[in-house]
């Protein structure tokens, strides 16, 4: 414990600098704007941030991109109760009820309860990033080669698997994504490969113009489609000056902290979560929250518990999502991605011995998040009016001006003009993508973790040849069986209420997870597996003595799947 | 090709390009000396991208080809995917042309040019465009090359440092 202090405090005196501030407060006011903006992601905010922090260092860079996805993650709710339109989907269930007591005339109780709920999950989530990341690094420090091979598996196909409608087309994007990783130079033997003898292809994609194509490019494709929508102004209601409720926000929320602390536990869940993302935390938690409530009659109407749950959720996802990125090196989303992509630039490698080894830039992640979140409510609260202002702009200046300085942005990673042919072509790969219904997201984690998982394999098949290591080793078997779990997942929930074999599902599932968990030399993780034992055969019991009935109120649960990441 | 429906099309599709990787893996040197070759790597994912997109086939052909009038005709695809297509074209200009006008001349024709082809065609617009493209593009041009040091391209026409 005092070591994490020790750590804390070097950290803060690090992150407190009078420029880092003023960096981190530019890139929350950046994130802040572009949450507000129908279209955008946060995930595309944090991608046209990263070519600015290229020239900076380390903690510097990082404290921008953290300002921008603090920014951003309340951003959208803005326009979701401005307007009803969320401004991401991370603020789609804050519409449900932000909306509703906007148009009854309580703007500024609507905007206070979302911006503070948003503020305190967001330190919720923040707490859970710097108390769990080092506990799940040790964890990672007992993964060899195999794990880590066979957790990125895992990564991909989870991410294959919910991140769009079809399976099939979720793991070929993960496929194609490794596939575009894989070209040109190779780094173990510095062997050029499958370059078509072009030149320019000889060196490989650098990831970043890769992810910017297909992120920010095809993003900004799909926003000017409609020729009349894209010429009309975002909002074209007058706004008058709101005036934010502070006091009343803060008093309901103290109120309703259970409802806080359950959905921002909801969002560090989803968060922690490959795949899951603040998308489905928001609706989740805003569902669980009418579920517990005693008036769930007053949800959707203006209640304010449906705006509190919603924003303590999505803004505690950033903290889960973190802890796993900065824990094991593995991003489980696009956004994760790019802020590894990030960590790389600044030849910072997340591994489960980053926080060891880098605690200054670690503890330095932390502090910068915790921070953000109060420059946050201090942007909000005094910057609504430039926010409402800027979203009055037609779509199409924005994305004209977007293109060239990803263009300009994606030059000055590497100085070399290949890089802008890179972002175009994948611009145009990934604007068909999203037009066929392939998910971009599973191939934007195939090109970030390509070169880790060849990595990893390599170092396995150096150590041994004996592949069914990839099977004995507890920790790899564990990834292989919950990759295998989350592939047959989707037809899992379309068949859960119809078909018998949906019930032995989640029995089976903890039946056969318990086996890993029993080959670790640990007593609570046999503990662990023994109560899973245990739970499997309750549940097939309690089923053989209901006669293998369907429930069918479990097939009018809506999919877990998500179509864009927040 | 008009019996062939999208999935159809693009499982074809991804089949000829793993095979066109499969033969270019073919052609990666194995040194003898490393425990795993740089090809088996590529060969793994090609593997698995042909058995999927041959599941995608499959599944694809079980669905029923489209009706007549279900595709859009040529025109009217340009027609309603006009703004893309002229983004990509103009965008597709500005990087053939990088060379000879630089990032500030050829960024600034590009705003330009992007904003009058997505927005309306009127005096007002167009003088608005012109000032959008100029004030945005100088003043990425002047944070890349005075705050951050990046020397964008400089192009035939202005060699400006």
């Amino acid at each position: 414990m005092d070591v994490i202090l020790l750590n804390i405090a070097d950290a803060s005196v690090a992150v407190f600098q009078f420029h880092n501030i003023a960096l981190i407060a530019i890139g929350v006011l950046c994130g802040i704007v572009a949450g507000a903006i129908p279209g955008f992601t946060v995930t595309m905010a944090v991608v046209l941030t990263l070519p600015f922090t290229f020239g900076m260092p380390p903690i510097e860079g990082l404290s921008v991109m953290l300002g921008v996805y603090v920014g951003g993650m309340s951003g959208g709710l803005i326009s979701a109760m401005l307007m009803g339109i969320p401004g991401t989907p991370a603020a789609v269930a804050t519409t449900f009820d932000g909306f509703p007591l906007v148009r009854q005339g309580q703007p500024g109780r609507a905007l206070g309860l979302g911006i503070w709920s948003s503020f305190f999950g967001g330190l919720i989530g923040a707490v859970v990033l710097a108390t769990l990341a080092p506990t799940l690094a040790n964890f990672g420090l007992e993964f060899g080669p195999w794990a880590f091979f066979s957790l990125i598996m895992f990564a991909l196909t989870i991410t294959g698997s919910l991140a769009g409608d079809s399976l099939i087309k979720g793991l070929i994007a993960a496929a194609v994504g490794l596939l575009a990783a894989a070209i040109g130079a190779e780094e173990i033997n510095s062997i050029d490969r499958m370059h078509f003898g072009i030149d320019s292809l000889r060196g490989g994609f650098a990831y970043l113009p890769v992810l910017i194509g297909l992120f920010a490019f095809s993003q900004l494709m799909s926003d000017i489609e409609d020729r009349d929508a894209a010429r009309k102004a975002l909002i074209e209601k007058d706004s008058k000056y709101v005036k934010i409720e502070h006091w009343y926000a803060i008093k309901t929320i103290m109120r309703s902290w259970g409802n806080l602390l359950r959905s921002s536990m909801i969002g560090c869940f989803v968060g922690v979560l490959p795949a899951a993302g603040a998308s489905i935390s928001n609706i989740l938690a805003y569902d669980q929250a009418k579920k517990a409530s005693k008036t769930p009659e007053k949800f959707g109407t203006g209640h304010d518990q449906g705006i509190i749950a919603p924003e303590a959720a999505n803004n505690a996802t950033a903290g889960g999502a973190l802890t796993v990125m900065m824990a094991l090196g593995i991003p489980g989303s696009p956004l994760c991605a790019i802020m590894l992509g990030a960590l790389l630039i600044h030849n910072v490698v997340p591994s489960p011995t980053f926080i060891l080894d880098q605690p200054l830039i670690a503890y330095s992640i932390f502090v910068a998040f915790f921070f953000a979140h109060f420059l946050m409510i201090a942007m909000q609260a005094y910057g609504l009016r430039l926010f409402v202002y800027i979203i009055k702009l037609p779509m199409y200046f924005l994305a004209g001006v977007i293109l060239v300085y990803c263009a300009i942005g994606t030059f000055a990673l590497n100085n070399i003009e290949d890089d802008i042919w890179t972002l175009f072509w994948f611009g145009i790969l990934g604007y068909l993508m999203k037009k066929f219904g392939f998910p971009l997201a599973p191939m934007i984690l195939g090109v970030v973790l390509g070169d880790l998982a060849e990595l990893n394999l390599n170092r396995a098949v150096s150590i041994s040849d004996n592949y069914w290591l990839f099977l004995t080793r507890p920790w790899s078997l564990f990834f292989i069986l919950m990759a295998l779990f989350s592939t047959v997942f989707p037809w899992y929930q379309k068949a859960r209420g119809r078909r018998i074999w949906t019930l032995a599902f989640v029995p089976l599932m903890l039946l056969v997870m318990a086996v890993p968990l029993f080959m670790m030399d640990s007593m609570i993780r046999t503990v662990v597996a023994a109560l899973m034992i245990a739970g499997g055969i309750y549940m097939l019991w309690k089923r053989q003595q209901n006669g293998w009935a369907l429930d069918p109120t479990d097939a009018a649960q809506p999919p877990l799947a998500t179509n864009e990441p927040a | 090709m008009q019996k062939l429906n999208n999935d159809t099309i693009i499982a074809l599709i991804l089949l000829m390009v793993c095979g066109m990787f499969f033969w270019q893996a073919t052609l990666v040197p194995d040194l003898g000396y490393s425990s795993m070759g740089s090809a088996v790597w590529p060969y793994f994912i090609l593997t698995i991208l042909t058995v999927v997109s041959l599941v995608y086939l499959v599944q694809s052909l079980r669905l029923p080809p489209p009706q007549a009038g279900e595709r859009p005709s040529p025109k009217e695809f340009v027609l309603r995917y006009l703004n893309p297509i002229m983004c990509f074209v103009i965008f597709f200009l500005f990087l053939v042309t990088l060379p000879v006008f630089g990032m500030l001349i050829g960024g600034g024709l590009f705003v330009f040019s992007t904003l009058t082809a997505l927005g309306p065609l009127t005096w007002r617009a167009v003088r608005l465009h012109l000032i959008i493209a100029l004030c945005s593009v100088g003043l990425m041009w002047l944070i890349f090359y005075y705050l951050l040091g990046v020397f964008l391209p400089p192009g035939m026409i202005i060699p400006y440092y």
